[in-house]
């Protein structure tokens, strides 16, 4: 069981069309391509496909995959039980991450506010708002965060994985 | 030693000295609103990194911890009085009656 690299880099475009619908085209590339030359042929790319299209181009990605290659068996927990966490940035907006299925042993003693001097969430909230390995975490503006606002358990509806609800 | 600081112990952390050491400048520099370097100098003491530097010709540290709603409190050489820093523009006045009481 470990996290393993996916095979190939997968490049994707978006376009929008003048009524607003929007549609993905997807592109591969070997999983062995470094990420900055990644970067570069997808940028090269869009150039030749926009080309063949009367819509826009709105959004680029490039995606550097991996998966768990051996998924171990699944105790009891519930994704829809989320941890949300909300940082403040050092633009004065917000961004949040939800982490789901939160521990209950994280919860202070109400069952809904998330105790931020629990070893394994502080860790956490260090990584988001000071940095691990040297990166540190932005919101989408490209503002590093920098502090936490609040952090609670929230209940949220999910989708089945492979399956509908009624499944 | 509580259970709780015996699995902890047990477990390592994602973060090296270098890493905190770059979280408490981080954390100076955001509370203060000035570089670290202004201050002291961040060094590693009993594992922990602390804002090192001297007032009145008195060496002294102060280190931060994260409380259960997620405020900032700081420890000033060691002891176990919070002081609340987080206005940048008084954390400075604030740090400097801690240091006369």
């Amino acid at each position: 069981m470990s996290f393993t690299a996916k095979p190939v880099i997968t490049v994707t475009y978006t376009f929008r069309d003048n009524d607003g619908k929007e549609s993905t085209s997807e592109v591969l590339i070997p999983g062995a391509t470094t990420a900055a030359a990644a970067v570069t042929f997808a940028n090269a790319l869009r150039l030749l496909i926009v080309a063949l299209s009367d819509a826009v181009c709105i959004t680029q990605n490039v995606i550097l995959g991996y998966y768990e290659n051996a998924i171990p068996t699944i105790p009891s927990s519930d994704i829809e039980n989320k941890g949300v966490f909300l940082f403040n940035a050092a633009n004065g907006l917000k961004s949040s991450i939800a982490v789901p299925s939160i521990l209950e042993a994280v919860l202070q003693a109400n069952n809904q506010d998330i105790d931020q001097t629990n070893s394994d969430v502080s860790a956490f909230i260090d990584a988001m708002t000071l940095g691990l390995s040297g990166t540190n975490p932005v919101n989408a503006s490209g503002t590093d965060l920098t502090s936490m606002r609040e952090a609670y358990k929230q209940n949220r509806r999910s989708h089945l994985s492979g399956r509908t609800r009624k499944g | 030693m509580p259970i709780d600081d015996l699995i902890t112990s047990t477990r390592p952390s994602p973060f090296t000295s270098e890493d905190r050491i770059s979280h408490t400048t981080k954390m100076v520099e955001r509370t203060f609103g000035r570089p670290v370097a202004d201050l002291g100098e961040v060094v590693m003491v009993d594992g922990v990194a602390v804002l090192g530097f001297k007032y009145a010709d008195e060496a002294h540290t102060l280190a931060w911890r994260r409380q259960q709603n997620g405020a900032i409190f700081w420890y000033l050489d060691g002891g176990e009085r919070p002081i609340v820093l987080s206005d940048s523009t008084r954390a400075l006045a604030r740090l400097q009656a801690a240091l006369e009481r």
